[in-house]
Order: structure tokens, then C-alpha cells, then sequence
């Protein structure tokens, strides 16, 4: 089964090397027959890749231990369900659940798009076909054949590196059958691996497919408004997924592991946020493209830059080369990716300067003080973070090529110099949308922005006076100089700007047609999709900034050693006091291959009995490793979470430590008004299938026009 | 020999109390002052980083080695050390790369520099950008009308017009 699982493989991979091949040449010689069949290859590709993972699934849950990988993930003991995520649990098997995406992606736009833009299709082609070609030369294991040649040049260690490539193969058979396999990572035995790497892969395989329109529109000259409105469906879409991705990691670190926390500035985490950063930046650069014509040369910069991230972000996460607790075990593959991305992202950049001609902005800047600057300032922020972000992860590395000495950085450092960027961000937010195209009036702007300002100067001054009086200190210096109100009021101003366009655009609807307040938002937002789906998109942002202010500032923790029917209390900055007390342990049902404990305290709140917080401490036998599971009470306000970190003489007496989460459900609930968001402003209207489609012959003269 | 003092009394039986007081005083204010809680070994574990485990802090990490870190920091807390003294006795011994939030020194001055120089030459390039632009929009606006003002003008007297519609 497994070597039918490996031909599929490598029949796809010669596929996939044919598609691209043929695209090219059936596009330079003008054989549309050519070009056709390098289509079909791409479906054939993604059907062969489907069978292959079907097929490794298929290994994975019947326990076929002969297979390495089947070996490294899954033990006999452990529940089917896990054994199906178990596919993305490790080094091969991701990189093959990887690829099947991206040739699942690969075929939906040649599928999707084959009529719209197909001057643009060879080449979207060439570029998805390439970037699977080189993911499955991996998969393949091809490259341990190098092992041969590197040794007999005497570059042992190399050729030590490329013969373990044999076990990157998903299908590699083992030269004996174990008896039982070593199971998945404790970490990873939770709900949330069935969602967070299938949607953060959906995310970074999305990008590729912008990239490779945006690569098509500059080979064939074809830069104007065509690519922009193909490109924008993909590139939410992708946006989307790796924005559910990154929450959906947020929500696991937070509920599973037990450090109370939700973002580490872990090298993974800054992998997959990286792209996000440049792929935001997108997003709001291409709509001064799109309304002005402008900018045409900096957002292939951005989309360049995007996709290098996510090939990059693939490099740290599977190279090992910056330790994380993420990371799977060092491989050949790291040089491998470094170089596929060098190569590319130079490609990219030859063919840009090649082609700069084609990109000359129609318009001109008429003004510092107009919505097109602040986007660029917007850019230049989500840039700042970009690159602190990989100046932090990466500077281990540097340090240690230069200075010989790796030189880890902790997480105070990217909280210091990304918060009040991020900070920054929020005041755009609220100031964007009253800013005109072209040119602000002053005063114009001035009336508008004095509301919501007030708004924010009283939320600001209120909230101190009611207490929270937490002032952040200058880094370096004991000087307190902001008091953290002032994020809240950055908060508050914003989300006064949002409620008034929502309002303002409301009311102005009902004087022209009469209709009542909820029909006429319902039908406001639905006839400006894209805009009040931003709006809603920034609302959710801001909900999640106040959740991040919320726990960053105001959090409080206490650890404690206590005895059975012993309380001890911890008070909230929020809303009073919480006493809880141990009652006691006691065992619970748990899959074979775990042990679990759960120590039972009863909560009481302000005096008032809540009810009761059970913390388990799971004990996984296999792996001999313990996973500390919490205990969350939750409210608007904020969360009660709890973990039991060990105990004494049979439960007698237990260790807990126990956190108070200001605010920390709005990251959640913000999360879910962002995907709302999303998708109102992804929904396609009437109008632009219209333009999309070339059926009538006056769409094909708007097409022939751009 | 016994000395007697003004009133009278032996007073080496006082002289002892009283060196007996000092010494319990001494012992029992060594005991009872400093025994560190959990929370504040765990405020100052919380800044210095597992040289193991990749990127915990010594506060969350459950190896054995943090273990040993945390009763270290208690110890020191207990000798009265502050927390500035803690945090430099680690770092001077295994290195300033134990710290959570990097120092401005030695290597790690450039994990600061760089950033910040970076961004300040980020916005430096954003306002020659914008400027340049800016003069050739109004070199080019300058040979022709001001268009942008007469469409002001007009937006203004359509919205008083649709303001009287309105009442």
C-alpha cells in the first residue's frame, strides 16, 4: 500500500515538472494545445496527491509500523481521531499535507479562472507547478541521492545530512517492523491540531496563488486593473486563512498549555506572523491601486516580499537553525529551502526591474495630508514590525556568525518595540477612514475627529480616575511617563470613528429611502461590502488590541502550596476577589496511553460560592512526559485560570498556580467579528462577476480594455 | 569578681540577658525576614530565560535545572538581595543572554540599534518620498487650474442643497 502511496508521489512529481514545463513552452511557441495540457497535468496533480494522502492516512490509522513516519507519529494506544491529525504531526508528513494543498489551490484557480484571465494562466501555472515541483522533490526523498556523490567528494558530513532526507518521504519503509510506535507529541494531542496547521497551511499555500498572478501580470506586460481584481478574492481568501490560523494558535496556547499565556515571539509564531505583516500591508496598498492607480511598483514589492516570508517562514520552522518549541527536527531540508527562496526571490526581483516600465503610477500624490499617505504610513508600520520581528528571531544567527555567540532574544524585546507600533496602528485605524483621497481640508477633518477624540480623552482621564493607575515605564529607565488609559483611549477612539461611519452611513440611507435602522445597516453594509466589512474588520482588531493591553498590563498570578480544604485568594484589578479552595485529588477516565489527575478546588467570588475549577495534570506514559492542563472561568471582564503544577503525599497538599486574564475573551470574540468581517468584505456582488466574466461581449471589451 | 555599679546590683547577669536577647534577635530575624514566597521568586524567575528549554522562562519551565534556578533566586531573596542584583548575578555567570529582556550592551546593543535605526530611516524615506512627490503635483497642479478647489466649492452647495431638501 505504502509503495502505491510512493508511485503517486512520484508521479506527481514528474507531473507537476511537465505542467510547468509545458506551460512555459506552449506560452512562449503560442501552443494553446500545449498550454491545455499543462492544465490537465495540474488536476492530474491534484488528484495523485489526494490518493497519496488518502493512502497515507490510510497507513496511519491501521498502525502500519513498517512505515517510518507511521513509526515516528502514532502509538497503538492512541485514539484514531489523533491518529488522522497525526498526518501533519511531523517533518514528512506535513511537507506531503503541504503540498496536497498547494496542488489543490493550483487546480482551483486553473479550474476557477481558466476563462476569465487566461492570457495570465501559463504563467499562474509555472508558478505553482515550480514552487509543488520543489515541495515534492522533498517529499520524494530525491535528494538523499546526493549522499552518494557528496561522500565520494569527501563532504561526509553533507552527505550525512542528505541520506536522512530518505526519512522527509511520508512512504519510507523501515528495514524492520516495530512493535509499537512512538505516538504523537503530548502537546499535540488537542483538539486544536485538527484546525491550527490545516488552516495556518491553507493561509501560507493562499499566498502563492497572488504571487503567481502578480508574476503573470508583469511577464505579460499586463499590470492594470485585470490582476488586481483576480488577485483580490485569492488574497483575502489567503489572508483570511492565515488570520484564522494565527488566532486558532493564539487560543491553543492559551487553553492547553498552561504558561497562561497566548503569543511567545516564538521563532514559529514570528514565521507565520511575518507573512501576515506584508501580507496586511498588501491588502490596503493594492486599494490606493486600485482607486488612483499608484503604487504599482511597491505592491509587487509587497507580494515578492509576502510570498519569500512564507517559503522562509517554512525554512525556520523545518531547519532547525533557531531553536523553538515548535520545531521539527533538524534536516537537509533548511539549505534546501534557503536556497529555493534565494533563487526565487531573486528571480522575482530581475523580473520586476526588467519590467518597471509597465508599472508607472497614473496619478500623482496631491497632498501629504490625504487617505494615500497615511496608507503608506500604514505600510511603513506593518513593515517596522516586519522587520523587527525577523531582526529578533534571526539575531542568534547573525550574532552567532559574527560574534560566536548565539544570542538569544526573550520576549520583552519584541513587546517593547512592536506594542506601541501596534499602538500606532489603532490611531490609523480610527484616523484613516475620515481621511479624503487626494486631499483633507484641515478643518473638515478637524470637526470630524473631534468626537471621537473627546470619546477617547474621556475614556482615557475616566478609567485613571477609576483606578487603574498602572503607568508603563520608559524601557531602560525607571521613568513612568504613559499611563496605560492611554491605550484604552487609543481603543475608544477608534471604535468611535467605526459606530459613527456605521451610523452616519445608516442615517444618510434612511433620508434617501425611508427604510428603518436595521434594514437600512443591513442594507448599507451589503452594498458597500468591501468598505463596511473593513470597518467590521477593524473593529475586530481593536477588540483584540483590547484584550492584548488587558493581559499585558493588568494580569496578575500567584502560586501557592496549599493543603486539603485550605483556601487561599487572589484579587482581581477588575472585579473584587476570587477564594478558592483544595478539595482534593482525584482520578479521571482519560485515553490508554494517559494518566490523568484532576484537583478539585471550589471558587468563590466576592464571598459568593461560583462554583468549582477542576486542573488536570495529564501524564502521557509513552514519552514519560507531564502536560498541565488549566481550568478557566470566564467572563466578559476576565478569565480565572488555573493549573496544578504538582502534589505531596497523595494529594494531601497540592501546588497550584493561578492567573487573573483581564479582558481576555475580547481576543476571542474580536476574532470572530475579524472572520465576520472577512467575509462580508470577500463576498462577491453582482457587479464584479460581471466584470470577471468574459461571457458577454461587453464583458470581453472590458477585458480587452485592461 | 563581681563588679557592683552604682545601685548596688551584680551586673554581669544583665550584660547576659542582654547579649542573649541580641542573639535570638539575630537568629529568629534571620529566619522570619526573608523567607521568599513563591510569587516573588517567581516575579524575578519570570525575567531571566531557561538556558535549556527554548524560549520559556525560568519561572514557567519545569525542568529540574529551573528548579535549581528558582531555589537559587529564593536563597538570594532571603540574603536580601534585590532584584537588580539577581538578575546581574545570573547574567554575569551564565551570560547576558539568560535575560529575558536583552541588555543594551555587548552584542546585544545591536538587537536595539538596528530597529530603531531602521525605522527612523524608514520614515525619513517616507517624507522625502512624499515630499518629492508632493513638489511635482504642485509644479503640475500650478500649470493648470486648481481643479480640486471649484470641486470643494461645488461639493459644499450640493450638500446645503440636499441639507434644505432634507427638512
Amino acid at each position: 500500500m505504502a509503495h502505491v502511496g510512493y508511485a503517486a508521489l512520484l508521479l506527481a512529481l514528474a507531473l507537476s515538472l511537465y505542467a510547468g514545463a509545458a506551460a512555459w513552452v506552449g506560452e512562449r511557441r503560442r501552443l494553446p494545445e500545449l498550454v491545455l495540457s499543462a492544465r490537465n497535468a495540474t488536476l492530474a496533480v491534484a488528484g495523485l496527491l489526494t490518493l497519496a494522502v488518502a493512502i497515507e492516512i490510510g497507513l496511519l490509522i491501521s498502525g502500519d509500523f513498517r512505515t517510518e513516519y507511521v513509526a515516528q507519529v502514532t502509538n497503538r494506544a492512541m485514539p484514531t481521531f489523533f491518529k488522522v491529525t497525526a498526518l501533519w504531526g511531523n517533518q514528512a508528513g506535513s511537507l506531503l499535507f503541504w503540498s496536497w494543498l498547494m496542488s489543490l489551490f493550483g487546480a482551483a484557480v486553473v479550474l476557477g479562472n481558466w476563462g476569465r484571465v487566461r492570457v495570465l494562466m501559463p504563467h499562474v501555472i509555472i508558478v505553482t507547478q515550480v514552487t509543488l515541483f520543489f515541495f515534492l522533490s522533498l517529499v520524494s526523498g530525491g535528494w538523499a541521492l546526493l549522499a552518494g556523490p557528496l561522500s565520494a567528494f569527501g563532504w561526509n558530513d553533507a552527505a550525512a545530512l542528505f541520506r536522512d532526507m530518505r526519512s522527509v518521504n511520508p512512504f519510507h519503509q523501515l528495514g524492520f517492523t516495530p512493535v509499537d510506535g512512538n505516538g504523537l507529541n503530548p502537546l499535540l494531542r488537542h483538539w486544536g491540531m485538527i484546525v491550527h496547521p490545516p488552516v495556518l497551511y491553507l493561509g501560507f499555500v493562499g499566498f502563492v496563488i497572488p504571487f503567481a498572478f502578480a508574476m503573470g501580470a508583469l511577464i505579460t506586460r499586463q499590470t492594470g486593473d485585470m490582476w488586481m481584481r483576480v488577485t483580490r478574492r485569492w488574497s483575502l481568501i489567503a489572508w483570511l486563512f492565515l488570520s484564522l490560523g494565527l488566532l486558532l494558535g493564539m487560543w491553543w496556547a492559551y487553553g492547553v498549555l498552561g504558561w497562561g499565556g497566548y503569543w511567545a515571539w516564538d521563532p514559529v509564531e514570528n514565521a507565520a506572523l511575518m507573512p501576515w505583516l506584508t501580507g496586511t500591508a498588501f491588502l490596503h496598498s493594492v486599494m490606493i491601486q486600485e482607486k488612483r492607480g499608484m503604487f504599482k511598483v511597491w505592491n509587487m514589492v509587497l507580494i515578492i516580499l509576502t510570498y519569500g516570508l512564507v517559503i522562509f517562514g517554512t525554512f525556520l520552522t523545518r531547519s532547525g537553525v533557531v531553536t523553538s518549541v515548535h520545531s521539527f527536527a533538524a534536516s537537509g531540508v533548511g539549505p534546501l529551502f534557503l536556497i529555493f527562496v534565494a533563487l526565487t526571490l531573486l528571480y522575482a526581483i530581475v523580473r520586476l526591474f526588467d519590467r518597471l516600465d509597465s508599472l508607472k503610477s497614473e496619478n500623482q500624490l496631491d497632498s501629504m495630508f490625504s487617505r494615500e499617505a497615511l496608507f503608506l504610513l500604514n505600510n511603513l508600520i506593518f513593515l517596522a514590525i516586519c522587520f523587527v520581528t525577523f531582526w529578533g528571531t534571526l539575531f542568534p544567527v547573525i550574532s552567532e556568525l559574527i560574534a560566536g555567540q548565539k544570542a538569544i532574544v526573550g520576549p520583552p524585546f519584541f513587546n517593547q518595540v512592536n506594542g506601541p507600533l501596534f499602538g500606532a496602528l489603532v490611531i490609523l485605524m480610527g484616523i484613516a477612514p475620515l481621511m479624503p483621497w487626494r486631499r483633507a481640508s484641515l478643518n473638515k477633518m478637524l470637526r470630524q475627529v473631534v468626537w471621537p477624540a473627546l470619546v477617547g480623552l474621556i475614556v482615557t482621564a475616566g478609567l485613571y480616575v477609576l483606578g487603574l493607575r498602572y503607568m508603563t515605564v520608559l524601557p531602560g529607565t525607571q521613568l513612568a511617563i504613559v499611563p496605560v488609559t492611554v491605550f484604552y483611549g487609543f481603543i475608544a477612539f477608534t471604535v468611535a470613528v467605526i459606530g459613527l461611519e456605521f451610523w452616519r452611513g445608516t442615517r444618510a440611507r434612511r433620508r434617501a429611502t425611508g427604510e428603518s435602522f436595521p434594514r437600512a445597516l443591513w442594507r448599507l453594509v451589503g452594498q458597500n461590502r468591501r468598505r463596511y466589512g473593513g470597518y467590521l474588520i477593524h473593529l475586530g482588531v481593536v477588540m483584540i488590541g483590547l484584550g492584548i493591553v488587558g493581559t499585558s498590563f493588568f494580569k496578575v498570578e500567584t502560586q501557592r502550596h496549599v493543603a486539603v480544604n485550605e483556601s487561599f485568594s487572589i484579587t482581581s484589578p477588575l472585579s473584587g476577589e476570587y477564594t478558592l479552595t483544595y478539595a482534593g485529588l482525584r482520578a479521571l477516565s482519560a485515553p490508554a496511553d494517559v494518566e490523568r489527575t484532576g484537583a478539585t478546588l471550589a471558587v468563590s467570588h466576592n464571598g459568593q460560592a461560583v462554583g468549582e475549577l477542576q486542573p488536570t495534570y495529564d501524564y502521557f506514559a509513552p514519552q514519560q512526559q507531564p502536560m498541565t492542563i488549566p481550568a478557566m472561568r470566564h467572563t466578559l471582564l476576565e478569565d480565572l485560570y488555573v493549573i496544578v503544577a504538582g502534589w505531596e503525599a497523595g494529594g494531601t497538599s497540592a501546588t497550584f498556580k493561578v492567573y487573573v486574564e483581564p479582558l481576555v475573551n475580547w481576543l476571542w470574540i474580536g476574532g470572530l467579528i475579524f472572520v465576520l468581517g472577512t467575509l462580508i468584505a470577500a463576498w462577491p456582488t453582482a457587479t464584479e462577476e460581471r466584470l470577471l466574466a468574459p461571457a458577454t461581449l461587453a464583458g470581453q471589451a472590458a477585458m480587452a480594455k485592461h | 569578681m563581681h563588679k557592683r555599679d552604682a545601685w548596688g546590683a551584680r551586673s554581669w547577669p544583665g550584660w547576659a540577658l542582654v547579649a542573649a536577647m541580641l542573639l535570638l534577635w539575630l537568629v529568629a530575624g534571620q529566619a522570619l525576614a526573608q523567607q521568599p514566597t513563591a510569587d516573588q521568586i517567581n516575579a524575578i524567575a519570570r525575567q531571566l530565560s531557561c538556558p535549556t528549554c527554548a524560549g520559556l522562562n525560568v519561572a514557567d519551565c519545569p525542568t529540574e535545572l529551573c528548579a535549581e534556578w528558582r531555589a537559587e533566586i529564593g536563597d538570594l531573596l532571603a540574603e536580601g538581595k534585590s532584584q537588580q542584583e539577581i538578575l546581574d548575578y545570573f547574567a554575569a555567570r551564565y551570560g547576558d543572554h539568560v535575560l529575558q529582556m536583552p541588555p543594551a550592551r555587548g552584542v546585544f546593543l545591536w538587537v536595539w540599534l538596528l530597529p530603531a535605526l531602521a525605522i527612523l530611516a524608514g520614515l525619513v524615506a517616507l517624507a522625502i518620498y512624499l515630499k518629492r512627490l508632493h513638489t511635482r503635483a504642485s509644479l503640475v497642479a500650478s500649470a493648470k487650474p486648481d481643479e480640486s478647489m471649484l470641486e470643494e466649492e461645488y461639493l459644499r452647495r450640493v450638500e446645503q442643497e440636499l441639507e434644505k431638501q432634507g427638512k
